[in-house]
């Protein structure tokens, strides 16, 4: 009895952290799409007048140039932001299931309206609004399964996207020869004069750095087994690793959705030593 | 155990089984025909081809003499701004340059399209379209052409123009 307390307790911790992390993902992105709104106009990067060419348009034609006009983005936009507001509640509410349905309804449909320019941060952030949904679906049911099938999804997709990026860059002659570092910062893009001053010629380090992205993100599955002091550690490494995204590569907006995964990943790990009886 | 749970089991499950297998290249076409929405994300950061190179778009006029204009440079993304990790709009138009560049070089390749087809695809509309109205048109432009640079390097940049398009009315 004691035990399920302790899980129960548990799941209402990790849902609240990931629905604060979330938000605050929510937030951002809103906020920079905001910025660049301009992108969605008649003349913009991203003009319907072009990209309503494209195949597999999924709603009728007369209405096509409305719902992806840009006052509905900007309307779609508003909803996210008023979702990301409403969750941030410090403890699991009856809003959150409408909440994160909306985030994750408005990442489909950002989606699809702009189809070039998304990234990372835009599939873990629906990754995120998916599991928080999912939780929030089974706290207000007060069914535990269906809580932990969102943990699975959250603590499952989190595992495959560190596993395949290491094991992505393993099969990379360019990662593994050390070159794909210099390489990425001396871009405009994703680049840092810094580190390409640091880095330039210490081509040991660049080796080095490389090695321990590929091996550390392909040994990640581990922080489901790890005793749960090792887990957090490990996990406060990649929470670093993402930071450091950010500051050298300007991915600042991977570090919120990446984060919302870890207290899944506890919860799982605490679940899987359960059930090996290691804890 | 729930009907709801065990369906939402059986559908997370499904979910990470599709997700693994449209990391590999054999199965995206597969997968992309059902992911519309973007559901199955791919989790292939930076790998295995890093973006090594910047892209730059630019573009040229001809005018009714049939003279050549200079090329210049089309405005699509400003650099970094200082605290571009916490605050980076930016990166979008930088994205969807390099995505539509990617998409250009790839439909290239395809035999079905190659470069007779590359005018009549989306992505090579979309930046022609971009151009054509982000330059203002020299006075007696009647025609115009874009073209991509790649560039490589730090302190020495090198330029390459990758792709060179036909001249279209202005």
């Amino acid at each position: 009895m004691a035990g399920e307390a302790g899980v129960l307790v548990e799941i209402a911790l990790c849902l609240v952290i990931t629905k604060f992390l979330l938000a605050a993902w929510s937030l951002l992105s809103a906020a920079e799409w905001f910025f660049n709104l301009h992108l969605f106009r008649t003349n913009g990067l991203l003009s319907w007048a072009v990209l309503r060419l494209r195949p597999n348009l999924i709603c009728t034609p007369a209405i096509r140039p409305y719902v992806h006009s840009e006052r509905v983005v900007i309307a779609v936009l508003l909803c996210r932001i008023a979702a990301a507001l409403a969750l941030l509640t410090p403890y699991p509410g009856p809003a959150d299931l409408p909440c994160s349905s909306i985030i994750l309804l408005s990442c489909f449909y950002i989606s699809r309206r702009t189809w070039f320019g998304g990234d990372g941060s835009d599939q873990m952030g629906m990754v995120i609004a998916a599991g928080v949904a999912i939780m929030s679906a089974g706290i207000a049911f007060n069914d535990n399964h269906l809580v932990l099938s969102g943990v699975l999804a959250i603590g499952g997709q989190a595992t495959l996207a560190y596993f395949v990026a290491g094991a992505a860059k393993l099969a990379s002659p360019v990662w593994r020869d050390g070159s794909a570092l210099m390489g990425v910062m001396k871009t405009q893009s994703y680049g840092h004069p810094s580190a390409v001053y640091f880095g330039e010629h210490r081509p040991r380090f660049c080796s080095f750095v490389c090695w321990t992205t590929i091996v550390t993100e392909m040994l990640f599955p581990l922080i489901l087994f790890a005793p749960p002091a090792l887990a957090i550690a490990g996990l406060l490494c990649f929470a670093a690793f993402h930071f450091s995204n950010a500051y050298f590569m300007g991915l600042n907006a991977f570090v919120w959705p990446f984060l919302a995964t870890y207290p899944s990943l506890m919860v799982a790990n605490s679940l899987i030593r359960d059930w090996l009886g290691w804890a | 155990m729930s009907l709801a749970a065990v369906l939402l089991y059986s559908i997370v499950t499904l979910w990470l089984v599709i997700t693994l297998l449209a990391q590999h290249s054999r199965f995206q076409p597969l997968i992309n025909t059902f992911n519309a929405l973007h559901v199955i994300p791919r989790w292939t950061f930076f790998a295995p081809n890093p973006g090594v190179r910047d892209y730059h778009l630019v573009i040229r006029e001809r005018c009714g003499d049939g003279r050549l204009t200079c090329w210049r440079s089309v405005p699509v993304y400003s650099s970094r701004p200082r605290f571009g990790y916490v605050w980076n709009p930016q990166k979008r138009s930088s994205k969807i340059m390099n995505d539509a560049v990617q998409a250009i070089k790839l439909l290239l390749k395809r035999e079905n399209i190659g470069t007779a087809g590359i005018p009549f695809t989306v992505p090579y509309l979309l930046l022609l379209y971009y151009a054509a109205h982000a330059v203002p048109p020299e006075p007696d432009a009647v025609e115009f052409q874009i073209a991509i640079i790649e560039s490589t390097g730090h302190d020495e940049r090198k330029l390459e123009c990758s792709f060179l398009s036909s001249f279209h009315g202005r």
